[in-house]
């Protein structure tokens, strides 16, 4: 097909999930740059090798290729940052997209720290399941992992969870709207 | 079922990925069991408070349309990600290269009259280029009586400037443009996320009013009786044109 077909397609069955990428890019790099960086490199690859695609899922092929491409190391250029670079960085990161105002309520905030301070593996496939929504099945065709593999991760991956946020709650309690506070249970 | 085979089940359980015999079995252990029971519980408040907290990333904007940018034929699709390059160098050259294409692009377009089809196409590059340089306003502010006087010198008419803000279309800034190599004004709203560029000028004959879409953009094109209007975006057609109506007030 042409270029003009070809495109339009791409657009339809990848181009859609260009939201979930993103996002996915930006739980891989942890920042916003790095993210938008990767995503655009992945997206030009995935179109000259749209040619090979099947027909299969275009989002699981679609994150195939941005896990690959973040694993080649592209794209890491923000060395690892202490939180309160951070938080500096989230500032900067909503002046410069004014109409898009990071607002969070305080758990949510936690939250997000807490699965950007678990590793990598751990990370991603809390990510893939809880996110994305994706089967243990497609889990382990992106992460080329077995599926025991993926469910002892995943697992850990929310135990690691929860001993980082009581450890955080210990620290600097987050009271809920209902006043209970459900990270720690009290 | 033990507790060493348990525990490596627990997840998936809760994930609704367990055969029916498997689910069976623990569920006979969890009710034996307090340690596993513990542990389910562990998984499952952490499953859930991921679930119910707020933890999308939206898309930057301009992003989509840089991207939409550089899967255009005329554009070389090779990467430009390298190992040890700074992401400046990198963003230097991929403005300069965007910028010299559509300036060659512009320069073939402005030798060329008349048709629509051409005026879509300048539109088109006009809104990319004006996303692509993150310059999308040369007078950014959301009140039209700042927006409006500004252009006064800078074009030989004076554009209609509106703030819609309370019909969800707020007023973002002004910008001067070109098209046919003569100055516009361009004026600039969001549509939640989405940058709608709405080109105006003096016009005494033009082709017709007309809705489509041009790689990947979706534009409007109407004319009142001296002024004619371009309104492009990415925001869905429906929804630009009910903000064309807005405007057609």
């Amino acid at each position: 097909m042409n270029h003009q077909e070809k495109l339009q397609s791409f657009e339809h069955v990848v181009l859609r999930h260009l939201q979930s990428a993103f996002a996915l890019a930006r739980w891989y790099l942890r920042n916003e740059d790095d993210a938008k960086d990767l995503v655009q490199e992945a997206i030009l690859r995935a179109f000259k090798a749209f040619d090979t695609f099947r027909g299969e899922d275009g989002r699981v092929w679609l994150f195939t290729i941005i896990r690959n491409l973040h694993l080649s190391g592209v794209s890491r250029k923000t060395p690892e940052q202490t939180s309160f670079d951070e938080e500096i960085h989230l500032v900067r990161e909503s002046f410069g997209n004014p109409e898009v105002l990071l607002i969070r309520d305080a758990e949510s905030k936690v939250v997000q720290q807490a699965i950007e301070g678990l590793m990598s593996e751990f990370r991603e496939v809390l990510v893939l399941r809880e996110l994305e929504g994706l089967s243990y099945r497609e889990i382990a065709e992106i992460t080329k992992a077995p599926l025991g593999t993926v469910m002892s991760r995943l697992s850990r991956a929310r135990e690691h969870l929860q001993k980082s946020l009581a450890l955080q709650m210990d620290k600097d309690p987050v009271p809920r709207k209902d006043g209970r506070n459900a990270l720690s249970g009290k | 079922m033990l507790c060493h085979e348990s525990k490596k089940v627990l997840t998936a359980y809760l994930d609704n990925e367990l055969d029916l015999t498997t689910a069976l079995a623990l569920e006979e252990h969890l009710e034996l069991c307090p340690h596993c029971t513990h542990d389910l519980d562990v998984q499952r408040s952490m499953k859930d408070l991921v679930q119910r907290s707020d933890l999308r990333f939206s898309l930057p904007i301009g992003l989509k349309s840089d991207i939409l940018h550089s899967l255009r034929p005329e554009q070389p699709i090779k990467g430009f990600i390298k190992a040890g390059w700074t992401r400046r160098r990198i963003w230097q050259r991929v403005e300069l290269f965007g910028a010299a294409v559509l300036l060659l692009s512009l320069t073939v377009l402005v030798y060329r009259r008349g048709t629509e089809k051409q005026g879509v196409e300048e539109v088109v590059a006009n809104h990319v280029r004006s996303l692509l340089a993150n310059h999308i306003a040369d007078v950014p502010s959301s009140d039209q009586h700042t927006v409006k006087p500004w252009f006064s010198g800078k074009v030989d008419f004076s554009p209609k400037v509106t703030d819609f803000a309370d019909k969800g279309f707020p007023l973002v800034g002004g910008r001067l443009d070109y098209m046919e190599s003569r100055p516009v004004a361009a004026i600039v709203y969001t549509r939640r996320k989405h940058v709608i560029n709405v080109f105006t000028y003096p016009s005494s004959s033009w082709s017709g009013p007309s809705v489509g879409e041009e790689q990947g953009y979706n534009f409007v094109h109407w004319a009142d009786k001296s002024m004619e209007y371009w309104a492009i975006s990415d925001l869905n057609l429906s929804e630009l044109q009910d903000f064309a109506a807005l405007l057609k007030e």
